[in-house]
């Protein structure tokens, strides 16, 4: 890369911003990529604040974790810094913080305190794989597999149940590992949708009309509000299920006027940013009577997936590519993610230069280039980019800090690489205003480590989800017997 | 065709005996000399006397005089015990009564239903089948009753078959030729199936919360009608006393029926029939069903085999108390769900008696066992035990009441378990599931301790009347 590149403009946009450093984060990339880019609007890449923290005096249930070395997820290290956690939000982060009587307070000196990591795919914790009616409805928060999760430091994951192909669909939610919480499991419906490349060209057509429509929609919605009289403002559905169904169907009903086109409903929620488009470029076949199969070369379609970007104004999350690293300064321009895994790793064709294959320092490549990378863990076979339950004893489970120090040994600068299992990882699922970093008003979890987070010797001691302890390493039976 | 089926089927069950029929003996009066009794009410009493007469116990004691004319049993060495109760099974709805596949056949045939309504099905699905009688549903002459009966179970509770909210549970006796002569009580209990998703969990709340409004209507008009206005309105239906129930209720009918029509003109009134407010409404079965349980008439027996499943219950639950069973048939492999030790609070919460079979449960992806029903007892909680309903229930019970037994739970809890536990459950400990003066004469002999593993059954009585025992 040349270094040139690297050069960050982060301080221009600063002063508009009010508040939050993950707002401020997210520009600074979006900056990055238009240093470079087409001059594309960055809409996606920056978040919108954090819920303010509730009032002190509402608070019934304090926690104080004390003393610990804070990565508060946003970039700040703070050295016996305190996170003050009021009920279920993280209240404060901060040195020498006035804690509340009759806070817990837990100790954490000589700890690292971290967010908990998010999951951007995972399956088979707490939830069945399909589920008829709403998820919170088929919720098992005694799952082991929830405890197991915890142990590797895993805190709340983005649910996957089916996905879209030419449009975007899929059921997804965000879900937090409240361990016995049945209430504080499912956290947000359908905060991402996914859909695929590269389309054919009438599948393209066809997603062009849409998102025309979408857009014609969202202007006339846009207008009324604007208007003086009080018009019934659009809000989809956010919890249950997937609100694409909302506006066809029952012709004898007039459509309100605020009832979106028929199969925009998806587009209109990931155009005004209340979820995430996942899209998984996959390989177009290039045998060219060579006898060989798909191969790897996904350019086609990563390219097509940041057409859609630019067609929705938005960015997007690639999902799992191969060539992304080829493309980092295309990807930054849009203002899209990547999810990988830096294990999965194949090698380039000699022989076929469009081969490019993927590398260990593919998280580094697209990370200096501005692009947000979620790390997952790889799934029970190759080249998955999920986390699964299989393997012995789950154990698909318990290597995210592991792959985040694979992102390291790649070339990335390790807060950045924490950042992959945490904020970038919120952003990439779409809820990085829920959870993702320790900042005031987020949803409190939190790990306390018994040393540097992205160390394989390091092992989660104490993980808190919505503010409550779910777990403890010396009560469980998976890693007590591992002492240091 | 279906007739001449069950012609049939009557015929080839004429020939299995039916000799709890004979009143035999019951006349004659029956002791049963120099056995070790075990009550299961209270301590044993070695060397006594059981005196029976007209089917029922007359006196227990070990210095008693044999009266003339009563024939006499010497049962010296053996042990006495009350006959076994299965509470909850499905014997004898096997023969057509059982509705396992009707979750599918409704899905074909959508939201089609007998009242046309119940709860509005999400999916077209399950609907409200409380007015349902598992008895009604009962094939008497099935040799699985013959089965039972000769292995010591005395006494079984029927359960409808089905999730959500099947029907009403009876208890029979397993002797007798018509379900008529088999009844004991024809309605026990309400069953609840609950299933962990949003169409079930939909139904049973709406019936709860539908049946506590039209409580509450039924409530509100009750003290103007009957000019005592003696109860407040607000008083939640399990604190009424149950002297006040039968006397309440005739004068309080008459007059809401036409009063209630006008919120059945509205639509809302879920225990209005379908047809309409143009005409007078009859009683929806299910409706009714609802409320007497919610004002503490009846009891519910709710299936829960896990902590995650108890949760949803409290979910569903949460706005209604009402006497209530848990039924645990599948817990013991249900690790993943939670067992039931982490929802120990939500158990004594209800002050619910738990029903579960006699198993250790495995953890999950380990070969470590706990013993649930021990805990269920440490912790305070009143538990029974669920036999199987076919075949050797009660052998087969036993074995495993023995392993949990020499896993730390008491023995007079197991064998409480069986008899006078699922009797109360049943609630019909009143004359049921111990022997004591008064109570049914439903007895088992054992050539030694029933927890003996050497020990054997060696004779029955149903009611006072010997029956053949399976020795095994």
């Amino acid at each position: 890369m040349n270094p040139m590149q690297r050069t960050p403009a982060k301080i221009v946009r600063l002063g508009a911003l009010v508040t939050l450093l993950a707002c401020m984060a997210a520009e600074t990339q979006a900056q990055r990529g238009r240093a470079r880019g087409r001059g594309q609007p960055q809409a996606p890449a920056t978040p919108p604040p954090a819920p303010e923290p509730k009032e002190p005096a509402s608070v019934e249930r304090w926690t104080a974790i004390v003393g610990g070395e804070v990565h508060v997820g946003d970039g700040r290290v703070l050295r016996g810094g305190t996170v003050l956690i009021g009920d279920d939000k993280v209240h404060a982060v901060g040195h020498d913080l006035e804690i509340p009587a009759g806070a817990t307070v837990l100790r954490a000196d000589g700890k690292v305190v971290t967010p908990g990591y998010v999951a951007v795919r995972a399956q088979g914790i707490g939830l069945p794989a399909s589920v008829t009616g709403e998820l919170k409805d088929a919720a098992n928060p005694f799952d082991p597999a929830i405890k197991r999760a915890l142990a590797a430091g895993i805190t709340s994951y983005l649910y996957w149940s089916g996905s879209g192909q030419a449009t975007p669909g899929g059921t997804t939610a965000l879900v937090k590992l409240a361990w016995g919480d049945l209430a504080g499991m499912v956290r947000q419906g359908q905060c991402a949708y996914s859909m695929r490349t590269p389309l054919s060209a009438t599948e393209w057509r066809r997603l062009r009309e849409l998102v025309g429509q979408a857009k014609e929609h969202k202007a006339k919605t846009e207008a009324a509000a604007a208007a003086p009289s009080p018009a019934p403002a659009a809000t989809p559905g956010r919890g249950g299920g997937p609100p694409g169904e909302r506006g066809r169907g029952a012709p004898g009903q007039r459509p309100s006027p605020s009832a979106p086109p028929a199969g925009t409903a998806e587009l209109l929620r990931i155009m005004r940013g209340e979820a995430r488009l996942w899209v998984n470029p996959s390989a177009t076949p290039t045998d060219g009577g060579r006898g060989r199969g798909g191969g790897s070369d996904d350019r086609d379609g990563i390219r097509q997936a940041l057409q859609i970007a630019e067609l929705l104004g938005v960015g997007i999350v690639l999902d799992d590519p191969v060539t992304a690293w080829c493309l980092a300064d295309q990807i930054a321009a849009t203002g899209s993610l990547v999810v990988l895994n830096p294990r999965n790793t194949t090698p380039p064709d000699p022989t076929d230069p469009e081969q490019t294959g993927a590398n260990i320092a593919a998280a580094r490549i697209l990370d200096e280039a501005g692009v947000p990378v979620a790390v997952t863990c790889p799934s029970g076979r190759f080249g998955g980019a999920q986390v699964g339950t299989g393997g012995i004893m789950g154990s698909d489970l318990n290597t995210p800090q592991v792959d985040a120090a694979f992102a390291v040994r790649g070339g990335m600068d390790p807060r950045r690489a924490l950042r992959s299992l945490t904020l970038d990882a919120a952003r990439a699922a779409g809820v990085e205003r829920i959870v993702g970093s320790l900042e005031p008003g987020k949803d409190a979890d939190v790990l306390i480590l018994d040393g540097d987070p992205l160390s394989y010797r390091t092992f989660v001691e104490t993980a808190l989800v919505n503010g409550k302890v779910v777990y403890e390493k010396d009560k469980e039976p998976y890693y007590q017997h591992l002492n240091r | 065709m279906m007739r001449s089926l069950c012609v049939a089927a009557a015929l080839a069950a004429l020939s299995v005996p039916s000799s709890a029929q004979a009143p035999a003996t019951s006349a004659r009066g029956l002791a049963i000399r120099n056995a070790r009794v075990l009550p299961i009410s209270g301590p044993p009493i070695e060397r006594a006397t059981v005196l029976v007469r007209n089917g029922k116990i007359e006196r227990v004691s070990s210095d008693i005089a044999v009266p003339p004319g009563y024939e006499v049993v010497d049962a010296a060495g053996g042990t006495l015990m009350p006959g076994a109760v299965l509470a909850y099974g499905h014997t004898g709805l096997g023969a057509g009564g059982a509705r396992e596949e009707r979750p599918n056949q409704f899905t074909r045939g959508g939201g089609r239903g007998r009242r046309g309504r119940g709860a509005p099905s999400p999916q077209g699905g399950a609907e409200n089948e409380s007015g349902e009688l598992a008895l009604d549903r009962l094939y008497a002459r099935q040799e699985v009753f013959q089965e039972l009966l000769r292995d010591g179970v005395t006494t079984i509770g029927v359960a409808p078959t089905g999730t959500g909210l099947p029907g009403q549970g009876g208890v029979v006796r397993p002797a007798g030729d018509d379900v008529a002569a088999m009844t004991v009580v024809r309605s026990a209990f309400l069953a609840i199936a609950p299933v962990n998703d949003t169409r079930t969990k939909t139904l049973i709340q709406r019936a709860l919360d539908d049946g506590k409004r039209n409580l509450d209507r039924r409530r509100r008009r009750g003290p103007e009608q009957r000019s005592e206005g003696g109860r407040a309105e607000g008083t939640p239906p399990a604190e009424q006393k149950p002297a006040e129930k039968p006397a309440e209720n005739p004068g309080e009918k008459p007059p809401e029926k036409p009063a209630e029509n006008a919120p059945e003109a509205r639509g809302g009134d879920a225990a209005q029939g379908p047809r309409g407010g143009q005409q007078q409404q009859e009683p929806d079965p299910a409706a009714e069903a609802i409320m007497q349980l919610l004002e503490g008439k009846t009891r519910a027996f709710v299936q829960i085999d896990s902590a995650a499943q108890m949760l949803h219950w409290d979910e569903v639950s949460k706005n209604h108390s009402f006497p209530t069973v848990f039924v645990a048939r599948r817990h013991a492999s249900q690790g993943s769900q939670g067992f039931f030790d982490v929802v120990l609070d939500h158990i004594k919460r209800r002050k619910a008696i738990v029903l579960l079979t006699p198993e250790l449960s495995t953890i999950p992806n380990t070969e470590y066992q706990v013993n649930m029903p021990a805990r269920l007892h440490a912790a305070g909680i009143e538990i029974g035990f669920l036999l199987a309903d076919r075949g050797r229930a009660l052998s087969a019970a036993r074995t495993q009441l023995m392993e949990l037994v020499r896993a730390g739970l008491p023995a007079d809890v197991a064998l409480r378990g069986i008899t006078l536990t699922p009797a109360r459950a049943l609630g019909i400990d009143g004359t049921i599931g111990s022997i004591e003066p008064g109570k049914t004469a439903n007895l088992l002999l054992w050539s030694g301790d029933p927890l003996d593993p050497l020990a054997k059954l060696q004779r029955v009585w149903l009611e006072g009347n010997e029956v053949e025992a399976d020795p095994r």
